[in-house]
């Protein structure tokens, strides 16, 4: 444990490393013309100089966008802030007008329909309307602007994040157009159609209806930001329904990432953890003497219970769980099915082995083959044995409990994930007088088995299990690892939760998405 | 004899008596008052206050007839409120509930038609799709891509109520029905986690501890854990009068009185509101009226019950039926009459119409402020459960008194 | 032959494994489409594996009735169902045409057809029967196990007896305390040991999952 306080020192280091890097500077453009569909009163007082700043949302996909401006002096309940979202589409149509797709006056009127004035070049569409701080008591007239704070994983744990509003734009409300054209008329129509689609000119493109020409059309969309597009945003006050006043204008960019760097403490422990576990596998594997793992009642207990099926000579029920091969747990069990399959050739007894899922069905008939033919009894080996019930779990249920009752089960293993089917099968299987072992991860079914069967595997018992029978060295060198990675995990939660106690948010913080 | 042996014995005898526990008390229905606790509440707030904020609910209905008893009354209970504070909502079924889809559009026709909404302007059901994990990542980016219809085949966009949502971060609170850890944990990491969504859970009272982990981490907003859960949601709703404001659905036709609630409103010399009733109905419903009286109840159909339902509400929901001078007949409870002064008063002519219709049919109709289905069935359960903790502490009894007995043959 | 039985598949694990780390920690949206397509591949080999699945269970219950093994009638009644299904399928009757559709047009979840009837008249009552009968084997297993042997389990069969008193409404009408003790043993002490539960298995995975990536752990490959 001496490399303790090291490691942490290290992790600290390597984590600050993203702080060297800094925002993209958003740009904001001075391009102030009045915005069409709202009572902006001129004489109002202005928000100009408001700060207000747009950026690209780091660490995703490239569909986010962040707005964030100070707090300020004026906010009240019922003073609201009203988000509008710019598009460029004025200068789209423009560009319509240059492919001869529409002629000018059609673009007039496209724009006339939505208020705007002649030559304005960008339209603005009202996006979220919230109230600048939060009343008291009862129902806001409408939600409250979230700040800073709110977004950990972009602005980090400044304490004046609270001096700052901040809200994520992941969807937007707005006009756009409509191309309707038939794109296979002709060349000239296939060419067009591409460059409007390779611009990004319209939103939609629609083929013709009977007797229709080609036209362009404004409809309302609801659309999440496209990487690689600018958007420009501004902001209003709105008091008792009246505009009383705009901020400047800012864009920005949306970016694909290609890293996720608030997850790079989740790398860095991935990589440390996983080190930790390999490492002691590999020291296993190069001095295999002196590996100890505790007794497990459970899998000590398997030669016990399968030597009692042969000398009655009753069959084995091995029961999966509804879990598929997603499922670490279902891994598990299939692994333990060898190492109790190779028991069973040994013993000669008779093994049903009952599936939910068809791929475990294929995986585990495998496995079981395979544990026959190592011990030399390939013949013992029946395709049926080892079968496909059904895919619902309480049909499941019934099967598998009247086989085990007909059968008189001499012993059951119930390995995997179960739901509410564990109790029946296990509280079935103690009815036969059946010896019993189970093991799963699903811990809201672990009392059930405790209750009803001789022997429960807990969680992670279940997945030392195959190092347990084994007893391979590199096998049980990374269960050791495993144990190590838990100490350091106690460590640091107690250690975390005695300065968080005391008030230092920063050691915490480490484990939190990671900010600049 | 041992006394202990009394632990060994039949378990068949303890199916018994236990199975004569729930019976007894269900025979005869007394709904026991439940507080409801945070979760249950903060749902309630959770689902309110996004409503105020005029944002959409979503909800999974991830329940078939399996466990449709616990998680039947926590859907109806959560639509009612929500269709009572005009709230509109996106419902959709993915696997759990694939065998209760025709039970889930029952119950939001019968809610709908409780506060007068309609589909498509108000409620929109998703069929059906399979997958877990992938359909809640691909919801989480498009909603349309993964849902481009409803259950009737139209297009999403065309519906009023999904024109403006694209994602599940649109919506303003989301409630998941389901009944597995690993559900609500697939919800939790590819729905709440990336999205932060404000989000509860309806689920099994046998999962419900386990879901508790994440309400203390803050995870879940809202959690509705079993048939308890229910009961208290429904509590909520009778306290704040919402059950008041309902008018009537298939569900208020108590089938146990069907058939002389059918004689009375056939019977050619019947008057007043039992024959404004009868006239209010489509003939192919008066005729599966009629039929009632010979063959059963079978006979009337779902459609036949909202037509009965239908001509009802134009009982309660216009004035010439019901003059406003008679309105005094109605003479409402203690509890109601302080609900129709304060934050019911708007609605009080409507309310005091239902109560007359209520009291005109006698039992065959459900009364509006009748406690709800999880309420009823919670006093069976708390039976069970005190016969049960009886027979095990009965049981502990003979096992230490049997322990001191032959401590003292063994000093002897 | 060991390159397939193997090599292939180690790589093929491995590699998997990285790309489904990697699209973790890369939001490009390549990584997004890489994750949609490994769920349609998945679902594909879903389907091909439903065959699979369907044929062992009717082999096995073949088997059954050619040797007229115990209980054999069971498996009589499993092909009479799987048949009658089968063909209700196929034939897809539409009540509101009043035709049959055939199998390869979508069926209708609303129309009373034959495989919507087996469902709501077999299927849905025999599965809410098999989940109802939980509710008596619970009682019984608590009947049979709950015994004050020991300290530990006197406090057990106390804490039990307070959470099973505390969940019904009940409760409230005798003490309001005995909710609040119900509620505080669930989420404290109850929630603290199914944590620790958890960290256990969250570990565990991961350690199985690197012995599987690194091939350590070959077991499901049927061992060396």
């Amino acid at each position: 444990m001496n490399r303790h306080p090291g490691f942490i020192a290290a992790l600290s280091l390597v984590l600050m490393l993203p702080a060297a890097r800094s925002w993209a500077d958003p740009s904001a453009p001075a391009d102030a013309k009045p915005l069409p569909g709202t009572t902006y009163d001129l004489s109002a007082e202005s928000l100009t100089g408001l700060g207000l700043q747009a950026m690209d949302k780091p660490n995703d996909n490239g569909t986010g966008i962040m707005l964030t401006w100070p707090r300020q002096g004026w906010e009240a309940p019922n003073a609201l802030y009203q988000v509008l979202m710019g598009d460029d589409l004025a200068e789209r149509l423009d560009a319509l007008v240059d492919l001869k797709v529409i002629d000018a006056a059609r673009r007039d009127e496209l724009l006339g329909q939505l208020g705007a004035g002649p030559g304005q070049k960008r339209l603005f569409w009202v996006q979220e309307t919230l109230a600048s701080e939060r009343p008291k008591e009862g129902s806001a007239v409408a939600p409250p602007m979230p700040l800073r704070s709110d977004y950990p994983a972009v602005f980090g744990f400044k304490k004046e994040n609270d001096g700052y509003h901040a809200i994520e734009m992941i969807k937007f409300k707005r006009d756009d157009l409509v191309l309707h054209i038939d794109r296979e008329t002709n060349d000239e129509t296939r060419k067009l159609v591409k460059e409007v689609e390779a611009r990004g000119l319209v939103n939609q493109i629609v083929p013709l209806g009977e007797g229709e020409t080609t036209k362009v059309d404004l409809k309302q969309f609801s659309d999440a930001p496209k990487h690689d597009r600018t958007y420009y945003f501004a902001l209003q006050r709105v008091e008792a329904g009246v505009v009383t006043g705009r901020s400047e204008i800012a864009s920005a960019v949306p970016k694909d990432n290609w890293f996720a760097w608030h997850k790079l403490n989740l790398l860095i422990a991935m990589f440390v953890l996983g080190i930790i576990i390999m490492a002691f596998a590999w020291i296993a594997r190069r001095n295999p003497t002196g590996l100890f793992i505790r007794r497990i009642g459970g899998l000590e207990a398997v030669d016990e219970a399968l030597g009692r099926a042969a000398e009655m000579g009753k069959p084995v029920f091995f029961c999966h769980g509804p879990g598929d091969l997603s499922a670490v747990v279902t891994i598990s069990a299939i692994n333990l099915l060898g190492k109790i399959a190779e028991r069973v050739g040994e013993y000669g007894i008779r093994m049903k082995v009952t599936c939910l899922d068809y791929l475990v069905m294929q995986v585990s008939q495998e496995m079981v083959r395979d544990a026959y033919t190592r011990v030399g009894r390939p013949d013992a080996y029946n395709d049926d044995d080892v079968f496909f019930v059904t895919g619902d779990t309480f049909a499941y249920s019934a099967a598998v409990s009247g086989m085990m009752m007909r059968e008189k089960a001499g012993t059951a293993f119930f390995f995997g994930r179960f739901g509410s089917e564990s109790l029946l099968l296990s509280e079935t299987g103690a009815v036969t007088k059946a010896i019993q072992i189970a093991g799963t991860d699903s811990f809201n079914q672990i009392p059930f088995f405790i209750t009803t069967c001789d022997y429960t595997l807990i969680a992670e018992e279940m997945y030392a299990a195959s190092a347990y029978l084994s007893r391979e060295p590199r096998l049980v060198g990374a269960v050791k690892g495993q144990d190590v990675v838990k100490a350091i995990m106690m460590t640091i939660i107690v250690v975390g939760a005695v300065l968080v106690t005391f008030g230092f948010m920063g050691f915490a913080h480490l484990f939190w998405p990671l900010t600049n | 004899m041992k006394l202990e042996s009394i632990f060994d014995v039949d378990r068949r005898f303890v199916f018994v008596g236990i199975f004569l526990a729930l019976l007894i008390p269900m025979l005869v229905p007394y709904p026991l008052p439940c507080k409801p606790n945070k979760d249950v509440e903060n749902m309630y707030i959770g689902i309110d206050d996004a409503i105020s904020r005029g944002k959409k609910i979503f909800l999974s209905f991830e329940y078939d007839p399996t466990g449709a008893a616990e998680q039947e009354p926590m859907a109806r209970a959560v639509m009612r409120h929500i269709f009572s504070r005009g709230g509109k909502a996106v419902i959709m079924c993915k696997s759990g509930g694939q065998q209760g889809q025709e039970m889930h559009q029952q119950l939001l026709a019968d809610c709908a038609q409780e506060y007068g909404r309609s589909y498509g302007a108000d409620y929109c059901y998703l069929p059906y799709k399979p997958g877990s994990t992938n359909l809640v990542i691909n919801l989480g980016q498009s909603l349309r891509s993964t849902w481009p219809q409803d259950v009737g085949g139209t297009d999403l966009a065309d519906l009023e109520v999904t024109r403006d949502v694209q994602r599940l971060a649109d919506f303003g609170y989301v409630m998941i029905i389901c009944s597995s850890l690993t559900t609500v944990v697939d919800w939790l990491t590819y729905g709440q986690g990336p999205y932060n969504l404000n989000m509860g859970f309806g689920v099994l009272g046998n999962v419900t501890p386990d879901v508790a982990n994440y309400t203390n981490s803050g995870q879940i907003k809202g959690l509705l854990g079993g048939l308890i859960g229910a009961a208290q949601y429904e509590q909520i709703l009778l306290d704040k009068g919402i059950n008041l404001m309902r008018r009537f659905s298939p569900a208020d036709l108590a089938s146990a009185h069907m058939v002389s609630f059918c004689s009375r409103l056939s019977d050619p010399e019947a008057d007043g509101l039992g024959r404004y009733v009868w006239d209010a109905l489509s003939p192919a419903t008066q005729a599966a009226v009629r039929d009632v009286i010979k063959e059963g109840y079978d006979n009337l159909n779902a459609a036949a019950k909202t037509d009965i339902a239908a001509a009802l509400n134009r009982v309660i929901m216009r004035t010439d039926v019901i003059p406003d001078a008679e309105l005094s007949k109605a003479k409402p409870g203690h509890q109601v009459a302080s609900l129709l002064d304060g934050q019911l008063k708007e609605r009080a002519p409507q309310i005091l119409r239902r109560l007359i219709v209520e009291k005109e049919f006698g039992k065959a109709l459900v009364a509006a402020q009748s406690a709800g289905q999880a309420m009823t069935w919670m006093t069976p359960q708390s039976i069970a459960h005190v016969v049960l903790i009886v027979a095990i502490l009965f049981g502990n009894a003979c096992y230490l008194y049997d322990r001191a007995r032959r401590k003292k043959h063994s000093q002897i | 032959m060991r390159f397939f039985k193997f090599y292939l598949p180690i790589s093929l694990a491995f590699a998997m494994a990285i790309l489904g780390i990697t699209s973790v920690f890369v939001p490009h949206h390549y990584s997004d489409n890489f994750q949609k397509e490994t769920v349609v591949w998945f679902r594909v080999l879903g389907g091909v594996t439903m065959f699979i699945g369907a044929y062992s269970l009717l082999k096995v219950h073949f088997n059954r009735i050619r040797r007229q093994q115990k209980g054999w009638g069971y498996s009589a009644l499993l092909y009479a169902f799987f048949i009658t299904v089968i063909t209700c399928a196929i034939v897809n009757y539409d009540t509101a045409t009043g035709k049959s559709k055939g199998p390869l047009e979508a069926r209708n979840m609303a129309t009373k057809d034959g495989v919507n009837w087996i469902f709501n008249a077999i299927q849905r009552p025999a599965s809410a029967t098999q989940y109802s009968l939980l509710g008596f084997f619970i009682c019984s297993a608590a009947y049979r196990t709950f015994r004050a042997k020991t300290v530990e389990a006197a406090v057990l069969l106390v804490a039990a007896l307070i959470v099973m008193l505390g969940q019904v409404p009940l409760s409230a009408t005798i003490s309001g305390a005995i909710p609040w003790m119900s509620n505080w043993l669930l989420n404290w002490p109850n929630m603290a040991v199914k944590r620790a539960i958890l960290f256990g298995i969250c570990v565990g995975s991961v350690g199985t999952s690197l012995r599987v990536m690194f091939g350590i752990e070959r077991s499901y490959m049927g061992g060396d």
